[in-house]
C-alpha cells in the first residue's frame, strides 16, 4: 500500500504530455485517476469526464458525477492550457474572455466543487499550474496573464485551506522541463513529502532564470 | 514646465480616492489635459471641478470598463477631445471579500472581469496610437494583494494576473517606446481605509514599519514617475510600495 493507493485523483485541462505523464504515474502507484476534456476522449489509466471547465454548470454536474461514481476527491491538479498565440493587440474580446474562462475560472468553479469535501474530510492536495510565462512573454498574451492570475490565486486558496490540513501548491514549468518531470514534481508535492511546499510556486525547469 | 507637460492622459476609477489622487498629482505635474473615467459620472464631474476649477484641463467621462464595447466608446470619445492618448492609468478596481466556498460565482467573475480584464479593453484602446507615435506610458494599479489573502482567491487572481499582463505588455511594446509597469500598495488612506474602527486600524498598521498606511499623495507620486519620462527603461515591474512592510 502507497500513499496514492485508492486517492481519487482529478486532472483539469483534457489531455496533455504533462497530464499523460501524471496519470501514468499516478496510476501506476494505485491511484484513480479522472481526466476532464472538453471533448470526449480516453486515456490509458485515466476515467476521462467531458467537461467545459470554463463553463460553471457543466463543471457543477461534472464534479457531482464523479462524487457519485467514484467518491471525493483527495488530489485536485488544475492543469488548464488554452491559449490562443498572439499579442495583446492581436487578441479578439472573445479570445480574451474565453482563455480567463478556461484558465482562470476554472481555478474557482473547480475548487469551489472540492473544498467543502476537503474541509469536512481534513485533508486534500490542490495543485494549480502556471508556467513562466507569468514573467511575461511575447505573443501569448492572455495565456501568460492567466498564468499570473493562477500564482495569484493559489497563495489566497493556501491561506483558505491550511487551517483544515490542506496543501496548495503552484507548479511553473518551463518548455525545457520535460512531462516526466513535472509529473514526478507535482506526484512529490500531492505526497507528504511534499507538504513543506505548502502556498509555493515550484519552479520545475533547467535554465538558469531566477526570477 | 511639469514633468508631464505636453502629455494628455487617462485615469480610470478616477472619481475618488486613489484615481482623484493620481489626477490631482497628473495636474500639479503640468499634464496638458486628464480624462477621468468612473461608472459614476457625477462623481467624476465634481472631482474634475474641484481639482481643476477653470474646466480646462481635467475632465470627466462615464464608462463601464467591465463593458469592452462601452470602453470602445468611452476611449473614442477621449481621443476625439485630446487628439491623443499617451498616459494611461488602469486604476478601476473592486473587491469582493469571501472565501472560495462561500463566494458566488458572480462575486468571482465581476471582480476578474474589472481587477484585470478591464485593463486588457481599455490597453486596446490606446496601444495602437501609442505605437504610431511611439511613445506610450501604461500604469496599472496591482495591490500586495496579489500575495494573496484568506478571502480574496479572485481578487489576488487579478492582482497578480495585472502583473503578469504588465510583463506581457513591457515585453511587446517596448520596441515602440511604450513602457507598462504595475504598482502594488498595501494599505492607502482612502475612505475605505479611515472607515476601519481605530483600534482594529492601529493594531493593523503595526505590521507597517511607520505603522500607518501610505498617504494617497505618496503613492500618486509613484504613479507620476511610472507615467513621465524619468521612468523610461523602468519597464514591466511591480513596483511595491508598502514602507518595507513587504520586501520581495
Amino acid at each position: 500500500m502507497g500513499e496514492f493507493t485508492n486517492k481519487l485523483v482529478v486532472i483539469t485541462g483534457g489531455i496533455q504530455p504533462n497530464t499523460e505523464a501524471m496519470a501514468e504515474k499516478y496510476a501506476a502507484a494505485g491511484a484513480k485517476v479522472v481526466v476532464l476534456t472538453e471533448t470526449e476522449a480516453q486515456l490509458p489509466g485515466a476515467v476521462c469526464y467531458t467537461c467545459d471547465i470554463g463553463v460553471y454548470e457543466d463543471v457543477e454536474k461534472a464534479f457531482a458525477a464523479i462524487k457519485a461514481d467514484i467518491g471525493p476527491v483527495d488530489i485536485l491538479i488544475h492543469n488548464p492550457a488554452a491559449a490562443c498565440g498572439k499579442t495583446l493587440l492581436e487578441t479578439s474580446y472573445e479570445e480574451w474572455d474565453r482563455i480567463i474562462a478556461v484558465n482562470a475560472h476554472s481555478l474557482f468553479y473547480c475548487t469551489k466543487q472540492v473544498a467543502l469535501d476537503m474541509k469536512e474530510r481534513q485533508t486534500g492536495k490542490i495543485i494549480v499550474f502556471s508556467d513562466v510565462a507569468a514573467n511575461g512573454v511575447v505573443g501569448n498574451a492572455a495565456y501568460a496573464t492567466t498564468k499570473g492570475a493562477a500564482l495569484g490565486f493559489t497563495y489566497s486558496a493556501a491561506r483558505e485551506t491550511e487551517k483544515y490540513t490542506i496543501t496548495t501548491s503552484a507548479v511553473t514549468p518551463n518548455s525545457d522541463a520535460t512531462a516526466e518531470e513535472v509529473a514526478d514534481t507535482v506526484l512529490l508535492l500531492t505526497s507528504e513529502a511534499g507538504r513543506p511546499f505548502h502556498s509555493q510556486a515550484v519552479k520545475v525547469f533547467h535554465s538558469k532564470l531566477t526570477v | 514646465m511639469g514633468k508631464l507637460s505636453g502629455k494628455f492622459a487617462v485615469v480610470t476609477g478616477a472619481a475618488q480616492g486613489i484615481g482623484a489622487g493620481v489626477v490631482k498629482r497628473f495636474l500639479e505635474d503640468g499634464v496638458d489635459a486628464v480624462a477621468l473615467v468612473d461608472l459614476n459620472l457625477e462623481a467624476a464631474e465634481a472631482t474634475a471641478k474641484e481639482l481643476d476649477p477653470t474646466g480646462t484641463r481635467a475632465f470627466a467621462f462615464k464608462c463601464n470598463v467591465a463593458n469592452p464595447q462601452d470602453v470602445e466608446r468611452c476611449f473614442a470619445e477621449i481621443i476625439a477631445k485630446f487628439g491623443r492618448v499617451d498616459i494611461l492609468v488602469n486604476n478601476a478596481g473592486i473587491i469582493r471579500d469571501r472565501t472560495i466556498i462561500k463566494m458566488p460565482v458572480e462575486d468571482w467573475e465581476l471582480v476578474l472581469k474589472i481587477d484585470l480584464s478591464a485593463l486588457f479593453y481599455c490597453c486596446k484602446q490606446v496601444l495602437p496610437g501609442m505605437i504610431e507615435r511611439q511613445y506610450g506610458k501604461i500604469v496599472n494599479m496591482s495591490s500586495m494583494g496579489f500575495m494573496g489573502s484568506h478571502g480574496q482567491s479572485n481578487y489576488a487572481a487579478a492582482k497578480h494576473g495585472v502583473v503578469a499582463l504588465s510583463r506581457v505588455l513591457a515585453k511587446e511594446y517596448a520596441k515602440y517606446n511604450i513602457t507598462a509597469n504595475a504598482v502594488c500598495p498595501a494599505a492607502v488612506a482612502t475612505d475605505m481605509i479611515t472607515a476601519v474602527e481605530p483600534e482594529l486600524l492601529k493594531k493593523k498598521m503595526a505590521a507597517f514599519p511607520r505603522c500607518r498606511p501610505a498617504e494617497v499623495a505618496e503613492l500618486a507620486a509613484v504613479v507620476s514617475f511610472l507615467a513621465s519620462d524619468d521612468s523610461s527603461f523602468v519597464n514591466g515591474e511591480r513596483m511595491i510600495v508598502t514602507d518595507g512592510r513587504m520586501c520581495l
